[in-house]
């Protein structure tokens, strides 16, 4: 049986083919449809998204720091958040 | 009923969409997110508990390619997000690649809802080359005799292993149907380690909804208040132990119920289905109301019928409402629960919903569940299109 994975900042994560992003346009809002579900996205969520393209979180999280001019940590801390939950629902493919 | 989706054969009455139910300042209701579009009423399995209607529709009476693609693009002008391709079994239309394609072109996330008997490796290549996103698989039962007697169909496990094997293995997201009820509820724990087997995402642990074939098998398919009990601890558990590796959801029965489902989000929220022959209903059961006037796809756009249909627009809010709902400070969290269900059990689709504590029927659909799941019978009639054959009866061990 398989068991629960615990992101680390060495795992690469993509969305999975049946994760898609879209923008909404009739109700103006940005979306990741998944099975049964549409979860709405704030901005912060579309950019974590649109990085996941194959870099690991660590590289994600280095090039957000600079570019935000934001501690690490704190920028750390709400991705692996959002990331995990996601990982959680099954949402995300995942490569150690 | 059902907010959504629905396993093929019965739906889920979930909210799942909660995060967009916002309406617009002007209107009571927002924009529709998913359809339900049951392609044919065809199926190869014969499950007595189904939610398509007691009158099925049949082939000569289908919606064609070109019927359900101009829907497709209205849907998608509309606000719709998700298709819910089902049935029957939707895999007896030749066209299922053509119409999987077609929604992914216009934008919406396609969904098949099969029982996974009809597939073959190269269709389920081709549906994800397409755009398919997720497949829910339905199953009768863990053990192959509950499985074959319960849908009415030989050697059904199998092929679901491997068409969940096709699944995965295109990269799509699987969910598993079980659909419960009295003589499969011990076969729960089983099924749900047959999902994590299949790789599944997520499951669907939903009781039986009563109406239209159900209603007509609910004395052999009510559960046991000792089952439910026992079948409420196992999820709780199961759903501990399985975080992050399997979803469970779960819809409890009804009758036992003390607080009515929610349902489809509320009449006319957020969803609607379409029927076989073009029928845009509020939810799948909608046609058990006798009375409704649905209105069709091929008479009137979706976006007119959206607005302007009277079985759409009937119950939708809270205007409708009888006493005690109209002062019910929870009107609006359940929006009046199944309108189908006050139908078959209060004779009228505006009662309040047997399954509230606050409606008088409430003790006595308690008391009829109570009785009919300990003296019961098991027999069992098939879902088809005589609705006579009778499933042979259970081996006792």
């Amino acid at each position: 049986m398989s068991e629960r994975i615990t992101l680390t900042e060495a795992m690469v994560v993509r969305l999975k083919r049946s994760s898609r992003l879209r923008f909404d346009k009739a109700r103006g809002i940005h979306t990741l449809l998944v099975p049964e579900r549409v979860v709405v996205l704030n901005e912060s969520s579309v950019m974590i998204i649109e990085a996941l393209d194959g870099r690991s979180i660590g590289a994600i999280l280095d090039d957000f720091a600079v570019k935000f001019t934001a501690p690490r940590e704190v920028i750390a801390a709400d991705l692996l958040k959002m990331l995990q939950d996601f990982t959680d629902k099954g949402y995300l493919d995942i490569t150690p | 009923m059902k907010d959504a989706p629905q396993s093929e054969g019965q739906s889920a009455p979930k909210s799942q969409f909660a995060l967009l139910g916002a309406a617009s300042p002007d209107r009571s209701y927002g924009l529709p997110l998913a359809v339900l579009a049951e392609l044919t009423h065809r199926c190869p399995l014969q499950c007595p508990y189904c939610s398509n209607p007691i009158q099925l529709e049949r082939a000569s009476r289908e919606l064609s390619t070109e019927d359900w693609c101009r829907a497709m693009d209205q849907m998608a002008d509309l606000g719709v997000l998700q298709i819910h391709f089902s049935g029957g079994e939707p895999c007896i239309r030749k066209d299922l690649e053509d119409l999987v394609a077609h929604a992914t072109k216009v934008g919406l996330y396609p969904n098949l809802i099969t029982s996974g008997v009809m597939m073959d490796r190269e269709r389920m290549m081709r549906l994800a080359d397409l755009g398919l996103a997720h497949v829910q698989i339905s199953i009768q039962g863990a053990r192959a005799g509950t499985s074959d007697r319960i849908g009415g169909f030989k050697n059904a496990l199998p092929k679901k292993f491997e068409t969940a094997a096709w699944v995965k293995e295109a990269g799509l997201a699987l969910t598993i149907n079980a659909v419960m009820h009295r003589q499969n509820l011990d076969e729960l724990p089983e099924i749900v380690d047959i999902a994590v087997q299949m790789r599944a995402e997520r499951i669907e642990v939903a009781n039986v909804q009563y109406y239209g074939w159900a209603l007509k098998n609910r004395e052999a398919l009510m559960p046991t208040i000792a089952q439910l009990k026992e079948t409420t601890a196992f999820v709780e558990a199961a759903r501990a132990r399985l975080q992050g590796i399997l979803s469970i959801d779960y819809v409890i029965p009804d009758y036992y119920a003390k607080r009515p489902k929610q349902c489809m989000g509320g009449w006319g929220r957020q969803f609607f289905n379409i029927s076989p022959s073009g029928n845009v209903l509020p939810c799948h059961a909608a046609e058990t109301i006798t009375g409704l006037k649905f209105d069709n796809i091929r008479e009137h756009s979706l976006e007119w019928i959206w607005h302007n249909s009277d079985a759409m627009s009937c119950f939708r809010g809270t205007g409708w409402m009888p006493e005690p709902c109209r002062s019910c400070p929870l009107k609006e969290v359940d929006f009046g629960g199944c309108r189908c269900q006050a139908f078959a059990l209060a004779g009228r689709a505006d009662a309040t919903d047997p399954a509230c504590e606050k409606s008088p029927l409430h003790a006595s659909v308690f008391e009829t569940a109570m009785a009919e799941s300990t003296h019961g019978h098991d027999r069992l009639i098939y879902r088809n299109f005589s609705g006579t054959k009778e499933a042979p009866l259970p081996q006792k061990d």
